[in-house]
């Protein structure tokens, strides 16, 4: 990082290549379209290399980066229609959504991407800063503390905003018919 | 700062459910929940269905990275040459939107003046509270009652007369006297309550709107906190203090505050309050998400609330937040933005405005309907101290 801050182009490639697959996956996540998440990554990239300087070394390096990121994406949210990606799950009916606590062992396999595919869409049906906060801590594994600093929000809204989002998506894999608790 | 604990039957609500699934939780109180779900036969559904469903999220596979993509992103470095800041223009993009929704605010509050106010204040029951620090006080109310839709909104947000601002200053000494009085682990909320009440009695009285006119554009506001905050009473210039009541009924509206307390929050720490916060470092930084963190919970702990509330009547919870100006203005115009609980039109054409998605319908309640006045007390940051509290029934 400090050789990339000092301006070694060399050094910030070597960072880009090692944090891409995360920030691309986050991307994707938040987004549900793997073209538009390739161009905030690389929108991301570049607003990280222009604001180097600016890097206090408060938070790691990759925490910066998924803020970042998260703002990129925050703000294409703002600008732009939702985009439908040929890659992107296909929409899913609520009724038509399986539980997740209904999906019997046998075929677990396929059973599992059936399952994936379910939580994949109703992910992206999920409120946005709900989306957040699920697709860091869950998919990208970070620490409710880092959770904070991406989203710059206080620790106990990370808190409640993880539950509620949690419960929400429960939700949204639960059909009609089985109710909510 | 006390917290209420272990206080059966745990709600599905609570977030310490999540906490436990992730392994936070110190380990007599994860103890102690998985106590409580395994005795109710619907948390432990809900808590197997959450485990299945973090163990399906972390399991989603992520497309691998393009092959050149590091070389793309150095490409487009070398193509962006000396552009504009990206994050600048994020950042520009979302002062405009939110100065065109103040305006939109203010037009609507001068449109509402016209009704009478209504002040829903209870506190017979406050539990949570910042006894916030006010040297003096321009004093802006506004009230907003919204238990079913925007026919039954009342706002107002009134402008300080000149005789009131004595009594604002009285009302703040004596918030801040009773912080002073008490220990240290206790608040007084009566008597700060006392005082905004008072102030929103007299803000209904005045019936007189310049609405947001006070909450100054970011810049502006935002030199004026600096100002008054900062500089401990900023050589002339009063801090203020803005009174909010919003009417919980569903767990929608309390979602919804929460989630414009939290975006309140991030403003203030991503724009113009940066350096305030900065200058102050970290004991304010504090405050404040103690402060937040205070409302978190507060809006986690409806069971809570409502058996302090007992049988006598719903409770109120009371919540003081300490923030700038231009922060404070923020929050009140987004209170009064917020989309009811069923859509509105009004929403819908603001999401079309800003070239947004329509908004998803939001959930339905999880709870039956409960009439919580949440209010919140929004004072400027005067350098004085400000201690948090949580809840005592």
């Amino acid at each position: 990082v400090a050789a990339a801050v000092a301006g070694d182009r060399q050094a910030f490639a070597a960072l880009v290549e090692r944090h891409q697959a995360r920030i691309l996956a986050f991307l994707e996540r938040l987004t549900g379209c793997r073209e538009q998440a390739r161009d905030l990554a690389q929108e991301t990239f570049v607003s990280a290399y222009r604001k180097l300087a600016t890097f206090q070394q408060r938070s790691a390096f990759s925490t910066w980066l998924h803020r970042i990121a998260c703002n990129h994406a925050a703000s294409a949210g703002r600008r732009r229609r939702p985009v439908v990606s040929l890659d992107a799950p296909p929409a899913v009916g609520h009724q038509a959504i399986v539980p997740v606590a209904n999906i019997p062992d046998a075929s677990a396999r396929l059973e599992r991407e059936e399952l994936a595919r379910h939580v994949a869409a109703a992910l992206q049906r999920l409120d946005g800063r709900y989306r957040e906060v699920v697709v860091l801590s869950d998919m990208q594994g970070a620490s409710y503390e880092e959770i904070a600093t991406t989203l710059d929000i206080p620790l106990g809204t990370v808190r409640s905003r993880l539950h509620r989002a949690r419960l929400e998506l429960r939700r949204l894999l639960t059909p009609a018919d089985r109710g909510n608790p | 700062m006390t917290e209420l604990r272990f206080n059966p039957p745990l709600s599905a609500d609570d977030p310490r459910i999540s906490e436990w699934l992730d392994d936070r939780l110190p380990e007599a109180e994860a103890v102690e929940i998985a106590r409580l779900v395994a005795a109710s036969p619907e948390l432990t559904r809900m808590v197997a269905d959450l485990r299945r469903q973090k163990a399906a999220l972390a399991a989603l596979p992520a497309s691998p990275p393009p092959a050149r993509f590091v070389a793309d992103v150095l490409a487009a470095l070398d193509a962006a040459g000396d552009m504009a800041d990206d994050d600048a223009e994020v950042e520009g993009e979302w002062r405009r939107i939110e100065r065109e929704r103040l305006e939109e605010e203010i037009a609507e509050a001068r449109d509402d003046a016209a009704e009478p106010v209504d002040e829903p204040m209870r506190h017979r029951w406050p539990w949570l509270a910042l006894a916030g620090a006010l040297a003096a006080g321009v004093l802006a109310a506004v009230v907003i009652n919204r238990p079913g839709g925007m026919a039954d909104r009342e706002v107002a947000l009134v402008a300080p007369q000149q005789g009131e601002r004595s009594e604002t200053k009285r009302a703040a000494a004596e918030a801040r006297q009773g912080d002073t009085d008490a220990d240290q682990d206790t608040w007084l909320p009566e008597r700060a309550a006392a005082g905004d009440a008072a102030a929103a009695d007299r803000n209904a009285a005045a019936d007189k709107v310049t609405g947001l006119a006070a909450a100054a554009p970011a810049a502006s506001a935002a030199a004026q906190a600096q100002g008054a905050g900062v500089g401990g009473g900023g050589g002339g210039k009063e801090p203020r203090v803005r009174t909010v009541s919003y009417r919980i009924r569903t767990a929608a509206d309390r979602q919804r505050l929460e989630s414009l307390l939290a975006a309140s929050g991030r403003m203030t720490m991503d724009r113009a309050n940066r350096k305030l916060l900065e200058k102050s470092e970290g004991v304010e930084s504090l405050r404040r998400e103690a402060a937040t963190d205070g409302v978190a919970k507060a809006l986690e702990a409806p069971e809570a609330a409502r058996r302090r509330g007992g049988p006598g009547g719903p409770p109120s919870e009371r919540i003081a937040l300490t923030g700038p100006a231009d922060v404070m203005a923020r929050l009140a115009a987004a209170l009064e933005a917020a989309p009811a609980t069923e859509a509105e039109a009004g929403d819908d054409a603001n999401q079309a405005k800003y070239g947004l998605p329509a908004k998803p319908a939001a959930p339905p309640a999880a709870e039956a309907p409960t009439e919580i006045t949440l209010v919140i007390v929004v004072v400027d940051e005067s350098g004085a101290a400000v201690e948090a509290e949580e809840g005592r029934p």
